[in-house]
């Protein structure tokens, strides 16, 4: 479950989130859209630790979004970017790379398993051969989902994820986020994308209001 | 044998060398003219007073004055390396500083009491031009490494923050980039020591040999003086590096902008 508490977050003295208050249950599907510079983005960044919350309380699962707390929330959050970040030589060393952490050490996925997550994300497991920098948008995406999935992530940060995504690519993404159990808080412009997820919210200047 | 002296009628020839290449850069209107007769005329002016204050230096040959010259001349390159890396001198004094003198400092130690052993062993005729070699390297390195290492995690901060998402504890989300600085700043020294002797003749060399040195006598010094340079590079970079982290990064891992000098990141 993730919680914003009366949050407000400003950066050198413009407020990009002002007083905000929602929360996401469990399993649930929700969408923030709103132009850009509205203050979306900061609200994911904010969820990671990464924009420091001026006033108010962001919780994840019960804990705060404080120091004392910040490694064990990012162990239940998976982030995924319109350009998600893929940076080793081939595809199989981008999967497996946080197995690489001791974090994971000894946690490696077998070869099964990883077959399973890529084939129900509808990746051909001969990818993994392919050098990283080769593989399209839609590859690069479903990969580090698939990296989420192998780390057992419950909590799903999705920004703008959808804009550089083929058909397949779409169906694939769009039946693992929305149609598991995982919860998932995702900002778009994607009509589909709106209208598939169970709750709306619309950021205008910072301030949030629901739509449905 | 002694160098030839260059007599000031001569010398002055040395200056009108310059206006064929300020005559081309004004021919191809690169508006660089200002700028090297500014950076001339600070080299020629810097360098004499520094060669009368060493004339002074070696004849006092004082523990003190010396080690005061070397503590004085670290802190400039450790201002020039901030203001360089675009850091900001507030925060970032201190651990930078403790690099460039860990660096220094080490292979000095190494040269003057282990392999030269002058008499007295602080005497200014090695301790100073050997301190000034090693820092000068030390200062361009440092700031290419201080440099890329800030601004890859400014450009990449999402592939880093990925890293901590992922599990990694800070050192491990930070290698890639300090490997990245590292190696970066490396490149020109290891190129330079695959090379030297065969394309080069370095400066110091050419200058010990001009100054009457055995042409042997002057390669074991340059030997000497390639190690002690990539020894302090790698020494001062990583020292600077691993210090200046607890000042960079705030308590949820992210590094703050405060750090950076002037512009704000956008």
């Amino acid at each position: 479950m993730i919680s914003f508490e009366a949050v407000t977050i400003a950066m050198q003295g413009r407020i990009l989130v002002d007083d905000v208050s929602f929360t996401v249950m469990a399993g649930e599907k929700v969408v923030v859209r709103g132009k850009s510079g509205s203050g979306k983005s900061t609200l994911l960044k904010a969820l990671v630790g990464g924009a420091r919350i001026t006033q108010g309380v962001i919780r994840v699962n019960g804990l705060g979004v404080l120091p004392e707390n910040i490694q064990q929330i990012r162990q239940d959050l998976a982030y995924i970017s319109q350009e998600p970040g893929v940076s080793r030589e081939t595809a199989a060393e981008d999967l497996l790379l946080p197995f690489s952490f001791k974090a994971h050490h000894g946690q490696e996925p077998t070869a099964a398993r990883i077959e399973a997550v890529l084939s129900r994300l509808l990746l051909d497991p001969a990818i993994l051969r392919q050098k990283s920098a080769t593989l399209s948008g839609g590859e690069k995406q479903r990969l580090v989902i698939a990296r989420a999935i192998l780390l057992n992530k419950r909590i799903f940060l999705a920004d703008e994820i959808t804009s550089a995504l083929d058909a397949e690519s779409k169906d694939a993404v769009f039946s693992f986020l929305l149609e598991t159990d995982h919860t998932v808080l995702s900002i778009s412009h994607d009509p589909e994308w709106i209208d598939r997820c169970g709750r709306v919210f619309i950021i205008e200047n910072g301030s949030l209001r629901e739509e449905k | 044998m002694d160098a030839l002296d260059i007599p000031l009628a001569r010398f002055v020839l040395l200056y009108l060398l310059l206006l064929l290449p300020l005559y081309l850069l004004w021919r191809l209107k690169l508006g660089l003219g200002r700028d090297v007769l500014v950076s001339v005329a600070r080299m020629s002016v810097q360098l004499f007073l520094v060669g009368i204050y060493l004339k002074y230096l070696f004849a006092v040959n004082s523990l003190l004055l010396n080690l005061l010259w070397i503590m004085v001349i670290m802190v400039v390159a450790n201002l020039h390396i901030l203001k360089n890396a675009g850091l900001t001198v507030g925060k970032l004094f201190w651990p930078t500083l403790a690099g460039v003198a860990c660096g220094t400092l080490i292979v000095l130690a190494v040269f003057l009491l282990l392999v030269v052993r002058p008499t007295p062993l602080y005497d200014a005729r090695y301790l100073i031009p050997l301190a000034g070699m090693l820092l000068g390297n030390c200062m361009n390195g440092n700031i290419l490494s201080l440099e890329r290492f800030y601004s890859g995690l400014r450009r990449n901060e999402a592939t880093f923050l990925s890293y901590l998402l992922m599990g990694a504890t800070l050192k491990e989300a930070l290698h890639p980039f300090m490997r990245e600085a590292i190696r970066t700043s490396l490149a020109p020294t290891i190129a330079t020591m695959m090379t030297i002797g065969i394309v080069s003749l370095p400066g110091m060399m050419t200058g010990q040999i001009l100054g009457g040195s055995f042409p042997l006598v002057a390669i074991k010094y340059q030997i000497m003086i390639m190690i002690g340079i990539f020894a302090s590079l790698v020494i001062s970079m990583v020292t600077s590096l691993y210090l200046s982290l607890p000042f960079t990064f705030d308590r949820m891992l992210m590094l703050r902008s405060e750090i950076f000098a002037g512009k704000k990141k956008g």
